[in-house]
């Protein structure tokens, strides 16, 4: 293999490794949008994310859908369950709401899968099918609290470069509706890119347009386990945050 | 006066030869149990049973370890692994090998590669077993959530308790296996008490042909009350297993709550399963078949996915019955995950008469849709063939695997 061509393969390999994001909607992605990339096999992740007042939207009754005043806090655990495949199990709660018979609130529960139809190569990218809300799929007559708040059913890519020392993943999905199930988030064109700088280890800028919002972020990660990542909605100006423990369980 | 001295030094030699070559001392002082030691064929024998460790992966890399550590002249080695007494797994492998994944020069992917791993279909020599596994009782203590969904008023209605166990082995096969549970708080049931969950004894076995079997009686989970069988056969070592259950059993508390009154009718229940294992990624799909014990008839699939101690699985159920779920809707269908994750310490105190011990697992299943009143089998944990999965070829393979590289 000639030289240009190994550093080529090795700064791919290596931002491969770089690429850490764990996106608040439980998934791996950007700050929102969802990227390509997977865990290795048998990762396991636990979380949680702050999605601030003025963004988050009510999940159900006569106003569901509407931007609510009160924060919201997604719950999660995400496997990557085979080589191919990440599934990932989430609770969406709307803090300062308590569930009762007057608010007839209650948390609202999710099933995303993704699956990789392709590994990234040198010269293409990998692409990941992505269903959220996935059961709606199944028994959308069923699905509790009626129709889902979070399906969407995408096709994302995401390439790695390397520049002068910067890692940039960058990422370009496009996501619609399947059948009776409306895309509720990831309508259409979204994408973005998580940049590691060659300055601070274990940190990535993230940028992201999730079909209807442009978010920015920042991660790091500690001790190879623990994840965290402050998110800035520039239409709201409010700020949100995700932190998520990772464990390999092979 | 040559002859003497040559006759001494060959004593000796040989003396020492077999004290090189004994693996049931640094065994027995580990506490695994039903030690045996035979030289057949040129080829070192060991049969062994691990209640040390809480999985069997680590136990046999612990054994590996001490393998290693011996200079035996036999290359050839056959470990046998046994539960409750019976020979359930062998590992056809040799001394060279074994040396060379201790020290590091080949990887335990190599080892399992060149070494043969399958159920035993070997018989327990007639050899005096060293440090009997039976008789000796473990004390543990496990946990259990009992939940739904609730409505409105109650988001989670739950009821946690805590399951003080003891478990022995009274003779080969032969176990006893009685857990109380002690109720925390209970807004699920709203009648749940402290009482026995289960109290049974059960007899395990082997039979010709590799097929495991169980029959037990007394009193289970599911306040039945009766005898259940079951036989496990697997064929091309553990890629595919099929499995039949039989139970008579009536529903009945061994003690009763008050203002909570037993219905009294028989049920019999029966199941067939098969099962399929892609080892690479020891991964089960099965389908169970059968009679459950609420009178419900359906079927059951399962994809579920091993990583050594952890089970992590998706089913789906559907009977000839609508499934009553959270708000009191009404379900033709129960999808949902379940997991199984270790717990407690990885290495618990060396088998005694009476040894206190954490529990090894807890089992939590997630219904998300449909509630959890159907598909309900008779389950007697702590038995072979309960604990099958940690014993199979490819398990053992992919712990060697996972285990040496965290080194």
């Amino acid at each position: 293999m000639n030289k240009p061509l190994t550093l080529l393969v090795a700064c791919i390999l290596f931002a491969t490794s770089l690429s850490n994001a764990q996106s608040t909607t439980g998934t791996r992605g950007l700050v929102k949008a969802p990227t390509a990339r997977m865990f290795e096999d048998g990762t396991l992740a636990l979380g949680a994310a702050i999605i601030p007042p003025g963004y988050h939207k009510r999940t159900f009754g006569s106003k569901k859908g509407d931007i609510v005043p009160n924060a919201g806090l997604n719950t999660f655990v995400t496997v990557n369950l085979f080589p191919f495949m990440e599934i990932m199990f989430r609770y969406s709660h709307e803090i300062n709401l308590p569930v009762t018979p007057i608010t007839k609130y209650f948390p609202d529960r999710m099933f995303t899968a993704r699956f990789k139809l392709l590994n990234e190569t040198e010269k293409w990218p990998a692409v990941v099918l992505g269903m959220q809300d996935a059961v709606a799929l199944l028994d959308s007559s069923n699905t509790q609290g009626g129709s889902p708040n979070f399906s969407s059913t995408y096709l994302v890519a995401t390439k790695n470069f390397n520049y002068k020392g910067f890692n940039i993943d960058t990422t370009l999905g496009y996501g619609s509706d399947i059948g009776d199930i409306p895309a509720k988030e990831f309508r259409g064109l979204f994408g973005g890119v998580e940049i590691t700088t060659p300055y601070i280890e274990d940190t990535q800028l993230l940028l992201d347009y999730d079909a209807t919002y442009i978010n920015i972020g920042v991660q790091k990660q500690f001790f190879k386990r623990l994840h965290t990542m402050v998110s800035y909605y520039p239409n709201y100006q409010k700020v949100g945050w995700v932190l998520a423990y990772r464990y390999k369980m092979y | 006066m040559r002859n003497l001295i040559l006759t001494l030094l060959l004593l000796t030699a040989s003396a020492n030869l077999k004290a090189q070559c004994d693996l049931i001392t640094p065994l027995t002082e580990e506490g695994f149990e039903n030690l045996i030691q035979t030289n057949k064929d040129g080829g070192l024998q060991l049969h062994y049973e691990n209640r040390r460790y809480r999985f069997e992966g680590l136990a046999l890399q612990k054994v590996l370890e001490i393998i290693a550590e011996m200079p035996c002249l036999s290359n050839s080695i056959t470990l046998v692994i046994y539960n409750k007494g019976i020979p359930v797994s062998e590992i056809n492998t040799t001394k060279a090998l074994i040396d060379d994944l201790i020290g590091g020069t080949i990887s335990a992917k190599e080892f399992t590669g060149s070494s043969e791993f399958d159920f035993t279909t070997r018989k327990k020599p007639k050899q005096k077993t060293i440090q009997s596994s039976y008789l000796k009782s473990d004390l543990a203590v496990g946990a259990r959530t009992d939940y739904l969904l609730g409505n409105f008023d109650n988001p989670i209605r739950w009821t946690p308790m805590l399951l003080p166990s003891l478990q022995s082995t009274i003779a080969k096969g032969t176990q006893i296996n009685t857990t109380f549970g002690v109720v925390l708080y209970d807004d699920l049931y709203n009648w749940e008490t402290s009482r026995f969950r289960y109290a049974f004894a059960s007899h395990n076995g082997r039979l010709p042909g590799g097929i495991f079997t169980r029959l037990s009686a007394g009193y289970f989970e599911q306040t039945q009350y009766g005898i259940e069988g079951h036989a496990t056969k697997f064929f091309f070592g553990d890629q595919l297993r099929l499995d039949l259950n039989l139970s008579l059993t009536e529903n009945r508390f061994l003690d009763t709550p008050p203002g909570r009154r037993a219905i009294d009718k028989n049920y019999f229940s029966y199941g067939f399963k098969a099962t399929y294992r892609y080892s690479p990624w020891t991964t089960d799909l099965s389908i169970h078949y059968g009679r459950y014990i609420f009178d419900d008839t359906g079927y059951t699939v399962l994809l579920q996915r091993q990583f050594n101690e952890v089970f992590i699985g998706f089913f789906m159920r559907e009977v000839d019955q609508q499934i009553v779920g959270s708000f009191g809707r009404l379900y033709d269908r129960n999808y949902g995950f379940q997991f199984t994750v270790p717990i407690g310490t990885k290495k618990h105190l060396k088998p005694n008469y009476l040894r206190p011990k954490t529990d090894e697992q807890y089992t939590l299943d997630y219904n998300y849709t449909g509630g959890v009143s159907i598909g309900r089998r008779i389950y007697a944990p702590g038995t072979v063939i309960a604990e099958l999965e940690e014993y199979y070829p490819s398990t053992l393979q992919r712990a060697l695997e996972s285990l040496f590289k965290e080194r």
